[in-house]
């Protein structure tokens, strides 16, 4: 039976749906499961670790390891992988997993795959289908080594509900600090919404919306759907919202599963950085905005119109 | 007067002005080289017209009272030239007149006249310098004692050499001329005069004195004359007015580019050039000569301020500190690179390769230990440039700001990597996509649509093609341009077909950014398809694609005859192949795009064709022609942030605004995208359109 390590995806403490994708996804193919964890403090995730469908739990619980650190962080998982003796050792999508998975694979001698969708064993044989230029074409790869470190794709594989597993605790010793570079703070984004690039839904507010009570509005969906908030480039210039939070050419380009543009034109600028986003969802006045040829459900009208409505029906489906 | 001391003054005056040129040319010659031999009649008019005719003084209505004070001043000292190898003489022999200025002939006679009244006028012409900078203050000027000093001391020239003829007078004609003076004897002594009316007025007001006094004025005033010309000259080259001596050979040595010092075309197959990293400006001893003597040249008179739309929005590019920062720099590096260039003389093509890198390893040593970008000129100024040239246009002394701060940026680019990240997401999508927004090639051609326009895969024997351009082929708002430009052609009956999907951004976008490695990918693949089908004749419809395709293809072998729609438009109205309505409601105005007027000349095609549409009457913005204000797009700033000052989209559009217009027509993408969203920022975009031509065109046609 082939063996699959999953990287567990803490953040503050908490541990994150997408952990559970990739062991409902190694579950399904018949693979013994391990997650390895790492942070500090974290024992008590471990209930919550073996629930998210894994049989083995490698933890490294260490001072060193409360801010993530590329170099320490791969020598946990090398270890937990040597332990494991795993085929395939998988981090969901994120930069602390895309800064550390060349690590490990190159520790390891291993194969190494970035952002893969799909993953296939026969025997020993894995291949494994990643998009490539700009989505444009799928790559399907044939791994000749015995082992593969793979990035996952943010939403490639989908969580079991049902999924368990069971209670087997081994402790990692703790790495060796980095000498070459040394975390001394996180900075977080202090308005505590949902990051713009992992967001499942990102509702965007623009020009529409006019001030600021339209921009709260929208706000208020976004923080009910627990979406993340971006903006359109005017609505940055005219000051109301932050530059961190423009979706576009010069911002942020995002591709969640779920796009909603709140009274947005839809100027190419603004397309180059959302188009790519699995469903579109446009409410704008205007009929002829450029908007809707890129949404996949539009609906003309004022978004100070719409926005309740949608708030309410979104309160009657949820009860 | 005094020969020996005439020689002294003449000596150590001439013998240090001397030393500080040989100096200052020989910094110039440790520059980069840079060809700008030949075209001897075209150089001699630039001269005559800019330098000597003053043309960018004298010609500028907004400033024309300055200009004609500077141009008086100017004119008055080259007058004054004459009088002043007159007065050498004086000084070893007593009497002394120049062939043909004396008075023997009429010329002497119209000599003395002209230059009484120049000095009259210069004099006026410093009072009136001084008043302006001491109470007008316009915000352009730099302010500083040295201006001062200067001004001092041309009032001190003017009214010492009045004040030595008015004595001259006094003494001849009111004491009978004690020590025998000559001045003009013809017909009678001191009838010269007549000639010579300011000189007289100076005479009168020291006319009281007696002649002894007025004999030591006249000494007095003579060896104050010498002795303040020879500071004078020796100041010069110290400050910002060394521009009275480079000025002329500046603009004499301007480049003859249009429209101004082409691009470099790097070897980027050169691996040397990565090892030496230098490709682009890094550091200040890969300027060239020109560039240098630019900077010698620049006077701070701060029209490139004024005129720069970056510095309006306080962006932090303020051309004059631009320039003397870096001649301050180039100052304090000379010794070093003097050195490096006679270090760099020794190198040897086929020598000893050992060797060469031993000197090139000693050269490396000399260079500054400043980065120019980074450590001389901010990150954030080199960016700012929208490169639309409206210094350039007004710079009386021609320098060309933009090349080099296109090299700058080539330097960060391809070296440094020092670039505003945005800058990624669009290169990414040139290079995968041929267009800045990624989208994908295969729909280049949609917006064409049900039009039954032809591509050249299809039939390439047509006599035109429509270069379409990225933004008229995918984006929503310039797709309308597009149509109705197809619309206006097959009313016309025009032979044209697009490339459609082999079309590529032109790479114009990658060459402002300094990113030179794309730009030369797209030019060679837009060349290799257009040489394919053999075409001859282009139709942009973009002056960035324009620009490009015309002036910059030609360096890699892409030779076309390209005219911009607004041109290709005005051609068929005056040859009769479309007829247009009067017809359109409203007033008009426009909205000169950077890369058509600036950059090609084009001024003159649009307003015809917009005045033959209008009924209302065509309106000129306060910033247009030459002059015109950048929509801020330029240079690869389509595709970076404006994240300092005020918007520069904004600031036009509240100059449109206050014109009261229905529409504002402009004649490029990128204009229509800033003009556009900046009425939507003012929240005036119900009232104010903003059309293209070709749009306004194909709705008013017969």
């Amino acid at each position: 039976m082939a063996k699959i390590l999953v990287i567990a995806d803490i953040k503050q403490g908490v541990l994150k749906g997408s952990t559970t994708e990739l062991l409902s996804k190694a579950r399904a193919m018949g693979a013994e499961t391990a997650v390895v964890a790492i942070g500090f403090n974290i024992e008590s995730l471990t209930a919550d670790l073996a629930g998210a469908g894994s049989d083995t739990q490698y933890i490294a619980d260490d001072p060193g390891l409360e801010l993530f650190s590329a170099g320490p962080y791969a020598s946990c998982v090398v270890d937990a992988a040597r332990q494991f003796e795993a085929d395939m050792i998988w981090f969901g999508f994120s930069e602390s997993g895309k800064a550390a998975a060349p690590r490990v694979a190159a520790q390891l001698e291993a194969a190494c795959a970035t952002e893969i969708t799909q993953v296939e064993m026969e025997g020993d044989k894995i291949q494994v289908v990643r998009p490539a230029i700009a989505n444009k074409i799928l790559q399907r790869i044939q791994v000749n080594t015995r082992q593969l470190v793979a990035v996952v794709r943010a939403g490639a594989f989908e969580a079991d509900p049902d999924v368990t597993g069971t209670e087997n605790v081994v402790a990692l010793a703790a790495p060796p600090a980095d000498l070459k570079a040394v975390i001394k703070d996180l900075v977080l984004d202090a308005s505590g919404e949902v990051d713009l690039g992992d967001a499942d839904i990102v509702i965007s507010v623009g020009r529409g919306a006019k001030d600021q009570a339209g921009v709260d509005l929208v706000k208020e969906l976004a923080a009910e759907l627990e979406a993340g908030f971006g903006s359109s480039r005017a609505m940055v210039d005219s000051g109301l919202m932050a530059h961190n939070k423009q979706v576009g050419q010069t911002g942020k380009i995002v591709a969640p599963t779920l796009y909603m543009a709140m009274g947005i034109s839809g100027a190419i600028q603004h397309l180059a950085g959302m188009s790519g986003s699995k469903t579109i969802l446009a409410v704008n006045k205007d009929p002829e905005a450029p908007i809707f040829n890129v949404a996949d459900y539009g609906i003309v009208g004022d978004l100070f119109e719409v926005i309740p409505v949608l708030r309410q029906e979104i309160k009657k489906i949820r009860s | 007067m005094s020969p020996v001391f005439m020689s002294i003054l003449l000596i150590v005056g001439l013998g240090i002005f001397g030393r500080t040129m040989y100096f200052k040319i020989q910094l110039l010659m440790a520059l980069e080289p840079t060809s700008r031999a030949g075209h001897i009649k075209e150089r001699l008019k630039n001269m005559v017209t800019i330098a000597l005719g003053q043309k960018r003084l004298v010609g500028r209505k907004k400033e024309w009272a300055a200009g004609f004070m500077h141009a008086m001043i100017f004119w008055g000292f080259c007058i004054l030239l004459i009088r002043s190898l007159n007065l050498y003489g004086e000084g070893f022999v007593k009497g002394f007149q120049l062939p043909f200025f004396g008075d023997g002939s009429i010329l002497g006679y119209l000599y003395i006249a002209v230059k009484d009244f120049m000095e009259g006028i210069v004099l006026l012409m410093v009072i009136y310098a001084f008043y302006r900078r001491l109470i007008v203050k316009p915000e352009r000027l730099h302010n500083t004692w040295e201006a001062y000093f200067v001004l001092g001391m041309i009032g001190v020239l003017m009214i010492s050499d009045l004040l030595l003829d008015g004595a001259r007078y006094n003494l001849i004609v009111l004491h009978n001329n004690p020590g025998h003076l000559h001045f003009f004897n013809n017909p009678a002594y001191g009838s010269e005069f007549a000639w010579t009316p300011v000189s007289v007025g100076a005479a009168s007001l020291i006319s009281g004195l007696s002649a002894s006094v007025n004999q030591g004025i006249l000494v007095v005033m003579f060896w104050l004359h010498i002795t303040t010309q020879l500071t004078f000259l020796n100041f010069l080259p110290l400050g910002k007015h060394f521009h009275v001596i480079t000025a002329l050979p500046n603009v004499f040595l301007k480049s003859l580019d249009y429209p101004h010092e082409k691009t470099k075309l790097l070897d980027l197959e050169d691996e040397s050039v990565w090892e030496d990293e230098s490709l682009g400006i890094n550091h200040i001893h890969q300027l060239n000569w020109k560039q240098g003597l630019d900077l010698y040249t620049c006077t701070e008179c701060g029209r490139c301020r004024e005129v720069c739309p970056t510095y309006i929005t306080d962006k932090p590019l303020n051309l004059h500190d631009f320039n003397d920062t870096l001649k301050a720099e180039l100052f304090e590096n000379a010794d070093n690179l003097i050195q490096r260039a006679k270090l760099s003389a020794t190198l040897q093509e086929d020598g000893d390769a050992e060797k060469n890198e031993e000197i090139k390893a000693q050269m490396a040593e000399l260079n500054s230990k400043k980065q120019l970008v980074g450590d001389v000129i901010s990150l954030d100024t080199l960016w700012a440039c929208t490169t639309c040239r409206a210094c350039e246009q007004v710079c009386p002394v021609t320098i060309e700001h933009v090349p080099r701060i296109m090299a700058m940026r080539q330097g960060q680019a391809l070296m440094a990597g020092e670039y505003p990240q945005e800058l990624n997401v669009a290169f990414k999508g040139l290079e995968r996509n041929g267009n800045p927004w990624g989208i994908g090639y295969d729909k280049r051609a949609e917006w064409a649509d049900g039009l039954d326009v032809k591509t050249m895969a299809q039939d390439s024997d047509v006599e035109y093609l429509l270069w379409v351009g990225c933004a008229g082929s995918f984006d929503d708002r310039s797709k309308k341009v597009s149509i109705s430009l197809v619309k206006i052609l097959q009313k016309a009956n025009i032979s044209f077909a697009i490339l459609g999907v082999e079309e590529k951004c032109t790479g114009d976008l990658a060459r402002r950014s300094g990113n030179e490695m794309i730009y030369q990918m797209m030019a060679q693949e837009n060349i290799e398809t257009l040489n394919n089908y053999k075409v001859k004749k282009i139709i942009a419809a973009c002056p960035h694609c324009l620009n490009t395709l015309k002036n910059e293809y030609p360096q890699m072998g892409g030779n076309y005859e390209v005219i911009h729609h607004t041109q290709f438009i005005d051609e068929l109205i005056k040859s009769g192949k479309i007829t247009l309505n009067k017809s359109f409601q409203g007033s008009l105005t426009y909205h000169d795009p950077c890369y058509l007027g600036r950059y090609n000349s084009v001024y003159d095609q649009p307003r015809s064709i917009l005045k033959s549409i209008s009924t209302d009457g065509f309106k000129e913005l306060d910033r247009h022609g030459q002059e015109s204000f950048c929509c801020g797009a330029g240079g690869g700033r389509m595709w970076m942030e404006e994240t300092i000052g005020k918007r520069i989209n904004v600031e036009r559009s509240e100059e449109i605004v206050g014109r009261q217009v229905d529409t504002v027509a402009v004649a490029c993408p990128f204009c229509m995208t800033m003009i556009e969203d900046g009425m939507k920022e003012l929240d005036k975009d119900e009232e104010i359109k903003t059309q293209d031509i070709a749009e306004l065109v194909a709705d008013n046609m017969a």
